[in-house]
């Protein structure tokens, strides 16, 4: 087991605790939103695209998405990865130091499955049916994610579970040095923590479909959002399932006694049965959908009832895993000296990036809607 | 040590940042100035309501984007990656102190992205002003990613006045920040022209556009290999005095600093004669070999701008061995094994006998066997010397630098190490850990190669 750090002796945070926690939260949730797409969607576009009708026009549609929103995941993961790095440097370090090759192995799959992503796409024509290398590349790709998602929470897992490393190191070294062979996947927590993210998955490639066919698929008709409908609730019911069996196995099967002690008492506990039970929230909406028929509004309200699940899974995350690691470092015990210059520079530069972002979002919007754009106006 | 070391047999750990760098980039350069690129020429072609030389962006566009926003987008990630398990510690200072750089890059990243795609899948749906705008939102982005990024690595080479006094802006603007982002952008300008002629040598089988853009991509060309002369010697005024040594000290980086000059001479020459005196000469060859002449001293420089700073990862601050300057002599004094977690833990592990009270005992390791010694030796190499040094072969291998030197000899090298070459770090244990190291290098140093100059015994022999 790792002895206990001193956090004094840690550097000091470059921020305030609660400002780095809110960052990382805040840019997991933009991650999940299309990590979730790709973790599930690349996998049902490659079922659908062999089926007719309108399965394969969702496939057609989300396959040539798919590149962007490739593009877009990777990107937003960069901003809680970085903000892990300034906050558990000594966790994360060794854990992933540990299983180097595994750790390593996400960039060279991620890299192939972009390209089978692109080649998949690329052959997606609606006329002519596609090369059977690009249908092969795209369910290369859709495995990879798979994979990537598996070693992602090999290194995740381990990060939260110092008492492991010892044992992992001295198995997987040569002369104290880590061969980066070691691994974690004898953990039950990273067995149930991939299925729960893949559930979530489902559940946000149903969400999504309803909000895309709603606003954005100019080629959406009513036979089209009437059998979406029928879809997202069939991909919502088997999102929730997964994830309610998977979450339960997790919190009851895998945290640690006094993590299990802290969620389930004090202000932690709604917290915990919210995030718990929050997919049931979107079933509900999925169903009225189901009943009533999508509407701008429902569809809406399917997409913030799916945010509200990522939300919640996104802010008990982090507080579990500050508990899981308080025995080692208690995290808001470190030492802090913000650096106010440089985070104003962050924050403004976010602040006017935000605009220009809403301004070109604004150009699409007017050109979808055949308007003169602003600056032709 | 404050982290596991990771053992990559015959590379070296850090050999794997160097590799994944160098490749990304050669594709991040094309993709900063891919973006002035698009944008001066978009404008240009919608300006003069030139519709094939627009036709052949527009054919340009998915090239750029399979190239930067996969490959690059991903490399670099790769680069984050790889420094986190090959340099842990120099990423975390690097990212205690510039977090809210790297934070503001990411928002450029965003822009970058977003702009990309646009301008990509929105072509001839939108305006054409509102097409050139957001070309040009993406060029100042991923110029301004690159002015971001190039703070960050330019400090690791020269942290200036951070040193005495550390603050994000002093360590930012750092004395080779200037030089380094002026040779970075002629870097991304040059480079995006050569592309440029490959991509339309291959894709364009001649006539007006073709020649219009060999016209109009080789003055660009001609000044990013100014500026690239410029800030490479303003790069070589404003380096550390080590880093300026270890150029003439060390014999690779004379001759690759040599080749840099040399190469990029060469690539001014036949943009000269080629494009800008003879655009028919511009063959898918001839572009070919421009461009790989472009890569390969990009590859060349990427890779001095990485060594000359031995013995640091970041100057002045931590160490290639991944320690603390500032922590050598309680090293020194406490002695390496004792001093880092992991090699505690090693030797609690396997030689409990060795300590007392927690604390490993210097006097004990040398009543060790003879195998024990050399294991707890190749403890310490693989710490505090794997970084740069594979063992018996790889790159830079220790092994054969070692045949045949007396014990004696190898002792006193090690207990001087940076006395001895100042790109070494200095030696971080306890006499009696030198020892240790000495047993494993005796062990593993290879017999004097037949042929080489005789002993002095056989000499007089011969007489």
């Amino acid at each position: 087991m790792m002895e206990p750090v001193d956090p004094s002796t840690l550097g000091p945070l470059p921020a305030p605790f609660w400002f780095i926690q809110f960052f990382k939260v805040l840019g997991f949730i933009l991650h999940m939103v299309p990590m979730n797409l790709w973790f599930a969607g690349m996998f049902l576009t490659l079922v659908l695209y062999k089926r007719e009708g309108h399965p394969r026009q969702w496939a057609e549609r989300l396959a040539t998405l798919m590149p962007v929103i490739i593009a877009f995941g990777v990107n937003f993961g960069i901003v809680p990865l970085l903000f892990i790095q300034v906050a558990y440097p000594w966790a994360f370090y060794p854990a992933t130091i540990l299983t180097a090759w595994f750790w390593l192995a996400i960039i060279g799959l991620l890299l192939v499955a972009y390209y089978g992503v692109y080649a998949f796409a690329f052959g997606v024509k609606p006329d002519r049916p596609m090369p059977a290398w690009r249908y092969a590349a795209g369910w290369v790709a859709a495995v990879f994610f798979l994979i990537i998602a598996i070693l992602f929470s090999n290194g995740m897992s381990l990060m939260a579970a110092p008492e492991r490393w010892k044992s992992i190191w001295l198995a997987h070294q040569v002369a104290g040095a880590a061969t980066g062979t070691g691994h974690n996947f004898a953990d039950s927590s990273l067995w149930h923590r991939w299925p729960m993210v893949l559930g979530m998955a489902f559940l946000t490639t149903a969400a999504w479909s309803l909000i895309d066919g709603m606003f954005f698929d100019a080629k959406a008709d009513a036979s089209y959002r009437q059998w979406l409908t029928k879809y997202a609730f069939v991909l919502g019911i088997i999102g929730a399932v997964i994830y309610v069996g998977s979450g339960t196995g997790y919190v009851f099967g895998s945290w640690p006694k006094e993590v299990f002690q802290y969620m389930w008492s004090g202000w932690r506990l709604p917290l915990t049965v919210l995030t718990g039970a929050s997919p049931a929230l979107v079933l509900v909406v999925l169903f009225l959908i189901r009943i009533r028929g999508l509407s701008p509004l429902t569809a809406a309200l399917a997409g913030v009832a799916q945010l509200v699940v990522i939300t919640l899974n996104a802010v008990s995350r982090q507080i579990v895993q500050n508990i899981e690691l308080a025995h080692y470092a208690p995290v808001w015990k470190i030492p802090e000296k913000p650096d106010w210059g440089p985070m104003a520079l962050f924050l403004g530069t976010f602040a006017v990036g935000t605009v220009v972002l809403v301004w070109m979002l604004q150009q699409l919007v007017r050109v979808h809607r055949g308007e003169p754009s602003v600056a032709e106006s | 040590m404050h982290y596991p070391w990771w053992y990559v047999p015959v590379l070296t750990a850090p050999m794997l940042i160097a590799i994944i760098a160098v490749l990304h980039v050669l594709v991040s350069h094309y993709a900063v100035g891919g973006g002035l690129f698009f944008a001066v020429e978009v404008s240009h072609a919608y300006r003069t309501g030139n519709r094939e030389y627009l036709a052949y962006l527009k054919r340009h566009a998915p090239f750029f984007i399979l190239l930067t926003v996969v490959f690059g987008a991903i490399t670099g990630v790769g680069i984050w990656w790889t420094i986190g398990l090959a340099s842990p510690l120099a990423t975390e200072v690097l990212i205690h102190t510039f977090v809210f750089g790297w934070a503001t890059e990411w928002v450029f990243f965003v822009l970058e992205l977003t702009s990309a795609f646009i301008f990509y899948y929105y072509w001839d749906r939108l305006p054409p002003r509102i097409h050139q705008a957001i070309a040009w939102i993406y060029a100042i982005s991923a110029w301004m990613s690159l002015v971001l990024i190039t703070g960050i690595t330019a400090f690791m080479l020269h942290p200036g006045t951070w040193l005495e006094s550390p603050s994000f802006w002093r360590g930012f603007f750092n004395p080779q920040f200037v030089p380094q982002v002026i040779s970075r952008t002629g870097g991304a300008i040059l480079l995006t022209a050569l592309y440029v002629y490959l991509h339309s040598s291959l894709t364009l089988p001649g006539g007006e556009v073709r020649n219009l853009i060999i016209q109009r991509s080789t003055r660009p060309a001609l000044l990013g290999a100014v500026l690239i002369t410029v800030g490479g010697l303003a790069w070589l005024a404003f380096l550390p005095p080590s880093a300026r040594m270890a150029l003439e000290a060390a014999a690779v980086l004379t001759v690759l600093t040599v080749l840099i000059f040399a190469l990029t001479i060469v690539v001014f020459v036949l943009l000269y004669l080629g494009p800008y005196r003879n655009p028919g000469w511009m063959t898918p060859g001839f572009a070919a070999a421009l461009l790989l002449f472009g890569l390969a001293a990009f590859s060349t420089g990427e890779f001095i701008r990485e060594a000359v700073r031995k013995p640091y990862v970041v100057y002045g601050v931590v160490l290639g061995n991944q320690i603390l300057e500032k922590e050598v002599p309680e090293f020194r004094k406490e002695g390496f094994l004792q001093s880092g977690w992991w090699t505690r833990q090693f030797v609690a592990d396997r030689y409990p006998q060795v300590i007392q009270n927690g604390r490993i005992l210097p006097e004990r390791l040398l009543q060790l066997s003879e195998q024990d010694r050399r294991l707890l030796g190749q403890v310490i190499f693989m710490h505090h010397c794997n970084d740069c040094h594979a063992a018996e072969t790889g790159y830079s291998a220790v092994g054969p630098l070692l045949f045949s030197r007396p014990r004696e000899m190898l002792v006193d090298m090690i207990r001087h190490l940076h006395e001895t070459h100042y790109f070494m770090p200095p030696w971080s244990g306890t006499p009696e850990e030198a020892e240790l190291v000495t047993d494993y290098l005796l062990s593993i140093a290879p017999e004097r190669p037949r042929g080489i100059y005789p002993t002095l015994e056989q000499l007089e022999a011969r007489r």
